[in-house]
């Protein structure tokens, strides 16, 4: 049975520094793995390289056997490897509940243009996204 | 080819100081000091006042020039920039006051001296003549001039103390802070000494070139561009920029005076090309 | 449905309150202003959408003189009707800024205006040096638009035989004007705006949550430079002229000052910014030698009292947040 997510020799330099040295595991569905070390042992980077918002100088990263690393990360995102960031990140000039409306894109049934113009497609991925939006504000007692 | 290197290489000691200056402002407020032109022109302007009309030393005249626009950049800067930066909610507005400073200045230099191109007579006489090039003394004169300000440009930011307070500052503004650099006064000394710099070109080149208001503009684009090609922000990557530019342009105006006026077209794409494969110019940090 | 209310109203005073009042007044040479007026205000919502998506575009002056440049060729050496060559003049800027948006959109902040700034100059020189361009003399004596007839009914009359063709130009400028910010409007309130608003606030964000930012960027950038050229197309039509010298750099500038002098956070800025500026310059005239002293002392106190544009004055609920 192939791993859900394969890291193979995953090595990526900055110039003469390298931060990560010849990385190698894998992750089956269902299990939860973590990565520890000291600070500036490239656990950021390891992030970086697997959801790839980085590409790796040597090495692969393969999601159900597809290779993944190299791919633009929205891409990458879009298969089910999303990256979320060390320090809290949001859009800053939007309201909360935007936000967590906005993180729903990839949920998305209508394209761009369906959006634009208001297709029905959008206007019910419109409805649900706000409802799903305000259901996870309640849970979390930010409604 | 002596002679087109010669001139790529006294051009470019002139354009690297216009770059310093650029630079510096950048690197200390990250602003883009669209007036940069102008305040050239100015400077230029002066030194054909106080040299080409009251008949006073060269040097007299220059020194005149770089006073008065350090007092204009720290103006600037200490009653515009500072309070737009502090209140306006995008960094980019920054951008429309330079702007507007720069028609500013544009309409002040066109009221004091008017539109016609203006010259002074030469510094030094004679022309320097040998096998392999031609090369008039003023030229060398000015040129070793600017090469000279470079180098004590570089040493004071390297080991003064307000060299230092500004490096800092331009590195990492808060650690600056926490290190007790106050960013108020080194700012607005910062901007000053660039506005000095463009002033003291502008002085310096009046007695090869002449100076007339329009030159402004294309000056500022052409700042711009050196600051790019180098990499802004960063002291060495406007040396090399204005280098570059200054080298570019000899060769342009030689190699291709053939073509027709393209040199600047080939510039310009060559440029816009180069940045899109390396954002950062030569020696900038990563852009961010 | 007010807003819809209030935007009709809005048309109704440009397309028939104006004219009615400019007819009472005598006025004729204001048509040509507000005309001029309303097609800056299109090239300057172009830059507003680049900075929608978080880029300062110095560059619309190159699409304005592209679009113009691409009209006027299409009607003098292919003989194509002007309305047809209004959106293709669009489309070709557009499919141009594609293959320039490409390589340079990944440039943020100051490096990226820089590059566009340098572009508005390369395309003057282009013109300059191209021969179907026709160098430094231009190309002049460009017919005015012709008539559309569908059906044998005349939808459009010939601008050639009309008495008044300003009035004609002035209501194709200001129906294109309303498409535009129509258009803008609708973008910036859709998804689509969410969107771009999650590109310019954090790009890495919104790549991790899906959103394809190289796609959309390029995208806005498109829509930017087909308004661009539509503007200059327009441009050339009432001048019946286009040079190298048409648009400049200068102009680049001016349609990044009207939209920051309107507001950045706000879809009617470029409109309210070009009017403020274009007519504030052309009233200045009067003052002669000193116009751009005073222009440019009036910006800076503008800039030193509201930093962040004109319509930052309106109450905070009116506002469409950035």
């Amino acid at each position: 049975m192939t791993d859900l997510l394969k890291v193979s020799g995953l090595t990526k330099r900055f110039g003469g520094l390298i931060a990560v040295n010849d990385v190698s595991f894998a992750v089956q569905e269902g299990e939860i793995v973590s990565i520890i070390g000291p600070n500036g042992a490239g656990k950021s980077t390891v992030f970086k390289l697997v959801s790839s918002f980085l590409k790796p100088s040597v090495g692969e990263v393969r999601l159900r056997g597809e290779r993944i690393s190299g791919l633009a990360p929205h891409i990458v995102a879009r298969q089910g490897v999303v990256r979320t960031f060390q320090e809290t990140t949001v859009f800053k000039g939007m309201t909360v509940r935007d936000n967590v409306i906005i993180a729903h894109h990839l949920r998305a049934r209508a394209g761009l243009p369906g959006f634009y113009l208001g297709s029905s497609a959008a206007r019910r991925d419109e409805v649900e996204f706000a409802r799903s939006a305000d259901e996870i504000l309640e849970f979390l007692g930010l409604g | 080819m002596e002679q087109v290197v010669a001139n790529g290489v006294y051009l470019g000691a002139q354009y690297a100081l216009i770059a310093l200056g650029l630079t510096l402002i950048f690197s200390l407020m990250n602003v883009l000091n669209f007036a940069h032109g102008q305040m050239y022109v100015l400077g230029g302007f002066i030194t054909y006042l106080v040299y080409g009309r009251l008949g006073l030393p060269f040097v007299l005249a220059l020194f005149a020039s770089g006073a008065t626009l350090a007092i204009v950049g720290a103006l600037v800067e200490k009653l515009l920039f500072r309070s737009v930066i502090r209140r306006s909610l995008r960094e980019e507005s920054t951008m429309l006051l330079a702007a507007a400073i720069a028609f500013f200045l544009d309409a002040v230099i066109l009221l004091l001296f008017g539109e016609k191109e203006r010259g002074v007579p030469k510094i030094v006489n004679g022309v320097f003549i040998s096998d392999a090039l031609i090369m008039p003394y003023d030229r060398i004169l000015i040129g070793a001039l600017a090469l000279a300000f470079i180098l004590s440009f570089m040493l004071f930011m390297q080991y003064s103390k307000p060299g230092r307070a500004m490096r800092a500052l331009a590195q990492d503004r808060v650690a600056a802070q926490l290190m007790g650099v106050r960013v108020d006064r080194y700012s607005m000394i910062g901007f000053a000494l660039g506005a000095m710099l463009a002033g003291v070109v502008g002085g310096m080149l009046v007695v090869i070139t002449g100076v007339n208001s329009g030159i402004g503009g294309p000056i500022s684009i052409k700042a711009f561009m050196m600051v790019m090609i180098g990499g802004a922000g960063v002291v060495g990557g406007a040396i090399a920029g204005g280098f570059i530019l200054g080298m570019m342009e000899s060769v342009g105006l030689s190699v291709l005076h053939a073509y027709g006026d393209i040199t600047y077209l080939v510039i310009f794409t060559a440029l816009m090309v180069f940045l899109s494969l390396r954002p950062q110019g030569l020696m900038g940090k990563p852009w961010g | 449905m007010r807003k819809l209310g209030a935007a009709a109203a809005g048309l109704a005073v440009l397309l028939v309150g104006v004219p009615w009042a400019i007819a009472a007044t005598g006025r004729d040479d204001l048509y040509y202003t507000l005309t001029s007026v309303a097609l800056l205000s299109i090239a300057s919502a172009g830059v507003w959408l680049t900075f929608f998506i978080g880029r300062i575009n110095i560059g619309q002056g190159a699409y304005a003189l592209i679009g113009g440049y691409v009209a006027a060729i299409l009607v003098v050496d292919y003989g194509l009707s002007f309305w047809l060559t209004l959106p293709l003049a669009g489309l070709f800027c557009a499919a141009a800024s594609i293959l320039i948006g490409l390589p340079i959109l990944r440039l943020r902040g100051v490096y990226f205006a820089m590059v566009t700034l340098v572009l508005t100059e390369v395309v003057r020189l282009l013109a300059l040096a191209l021969p179907i361009t026709n160098g430094a003399s231009g190309m002049v004596n460009i017919p005015l638009p012709g008539a559309i007839r569908l059906f044998g009914i005349t939808i459009v009359p010939d601008f050639a035989k009309l008495r008044h063709p300003h009035l004609a130009f002035y209501i194709v400028s200001v129906l294109l004007m309303a498409l535009c910010f129509g258009g803008l409007y609708r973008l910036v309130h859709s998804r689509v705006g969410k969107l771009c608003r999650s590109l310019q606030q954090n790009e890495e964000l919104a790549s991790s949550i899906g959103v394809d930012i190289a796609w959309l960027r390029v995208l806005a950038y498109a829509v930017s430079s087909f308004l661009g050229g539509v503007g200059g197309a327009v441009f050339e039509a009432i001048s019946q002229s286009i040079y190298p010298s048409s648009f400049t750099v200068t102009d680049s500038v001016n349609f990044m000052l009207n939209c920051f002098l309107g507001g950045l956070g706000y879809v009617f800025g470029p409109m309210i910014g070009t009017f403020v500026l274009y007519f504030g310059w052309d009233l200045l005239f009067q003052t002669g030698e000193y116009q751009l002293l005073i222009y440019s002392t009036l910006l800076i106190a503008l800039m030193l009292f509201l930093p962040n544009g004109l319509l930052s004055l309106l109450p905070v609920a009116r506002q469409s947040e950035t």
